[in-house]
């Protein structure tokens, strides 16, 4: 308490000049005018917190599973040879012949070919696509055979 | 001329002298209860919102006023409570409690225009919003007010020894303050 004692009591805080000459007037005024009613029931306030917590459960919750659905890795399905074929009879991708081609040069880098042409050795890819080509092959029959 | 507390009640009864009898009340105690309140809020606007607020509720409560205690007591009891609301009040109105309304009246009294105190009131006033609430309440009304505790008792509603050993825990508290700050 000695150190407390040593501290000035001197009110350190101050107010506009004439603040208590007109604050009687400034209250007469106020009720005259009816703008009294100093409590305004509102249960916005106290709810807010839970309120905001439950937009962050939700955001958080939307944001989690939006990074787990991109994240997670689809399955690959595998598909077999007959439903690579229906897929060109149906041609819903709009197939060209360069894709055509292309796929034509997966299946003989994998596919040993054995033909009346000759041996099949020393063969390119490139000279049985020509061949194809040039022999005017049906792609929908060619892959019906493979 | 002056009334006594039971005068001005009666006349405040008086449907006639109403009007008069609150007018004089108000020059009677605003200073007393705008001194109470702002030690506790510290801003100034804050306080003339608190004050006018404390005196509304008077006109609407007074004439149900039961004199069960002294009227002094009773206004000084609203004056708080309507102070510990809008502190209450200053706090919700964050989404969280993470910003620490104590914290922010501290920081109010930097470069305050209303404040004239030097450093070592200004570290004083950052020593006793460091109590808790009550316990700066208690604090102002016995050390500033140099009230009697029986008075603070009923304006408070704590019990004379709860409020004695309140308060020397706070000048306790306030005097570890200062030394750390201060008196080093």
């Amino acid at each position: 308490m000695d150190d407390l004692l040593k501290i000035s009591k001197d009110n350190p805080f101050r107010i506009p000049d004439g603040y208590f000459d007109e604050f009687p007037e400034k209250m007469r005024k106020r009720l005259e005018s009816g703008n009294y009613r100093t409590y305004r029931w509102n249960l916005f306030p106290a709810l807010k917190p839970y309120f905001v917590l439950g937009i962050a459960t939700v955001v958080f919750a939307l944001i989690t599973y939006t990074a787990v659905k991109f994240l997670t890795v689809k399955d690959i399905k595998i598909l077999t040879t007959e439903e690579i074929a229906e897929m060109f009879q149906q041609d819903p991708y709009d197939i060209d012949g360069y894709m055509v081609e292309e796929l034509w040069a997966e299946i003989a880098d994998s596919v040993i070919v054995t033909t009346e042409i000759g041996d099949t050795t020393g063969n390119t890819t490139n000279e049985i696509i020509e061949y194809l080509l040039d022999n005017e092959i049906d792609d929908y029959l060619l892959l019906a055979e493979l | 001329m002056t009334h006594t507390d039971k005068e001005l009640l009666d006349l405040f009864r008086n449907t006639e002298n109403r009007n008069y009898a609150f007018n004089m009340l108000v020059r009677n105690y605003q200073q007393k209860l705008y001194w109470h309140i702002r030690r506790i809020v510290i801003s100034h606007d804050d306080t003339d919102d608190v004050l006018q607020n404390t005196f509304i509720k008077v006109w609407n409560s007074l004439e149900g006023f039961r004199e069960d205690s002294q009227l002094y007591t009773w206004l000084y009891r609203i004056a708080t409570n309507e102070a510990l609301s809008f502190l209450k009040q200053k706090r919700t109105r964050f989404f969280l409690p993470l910003v620490d309304v104590e914290h922010q009246l501290m920081e109010s009294l930097e470069g305050d225009t209303y404040f004239s105190g030097d450093e070592i009131q200004h570290q004083l006033q950052k020593a006793i919003l460091s109590l808790p609430e009550k316990q700066r309440i208690v604090f102002n009304m016995k050390y500033y007010e140099e009230m009697k505790y029986e008075e603070m008792s009923e304006i408070t509603g704590t019990s004379v020894g709860a409020l004695k050993a309140s308060y020397h825990h706070a000048v306790k508290k306030i005097e570890d303050f200062m030394k750390r700050s201060v008196f080093q």
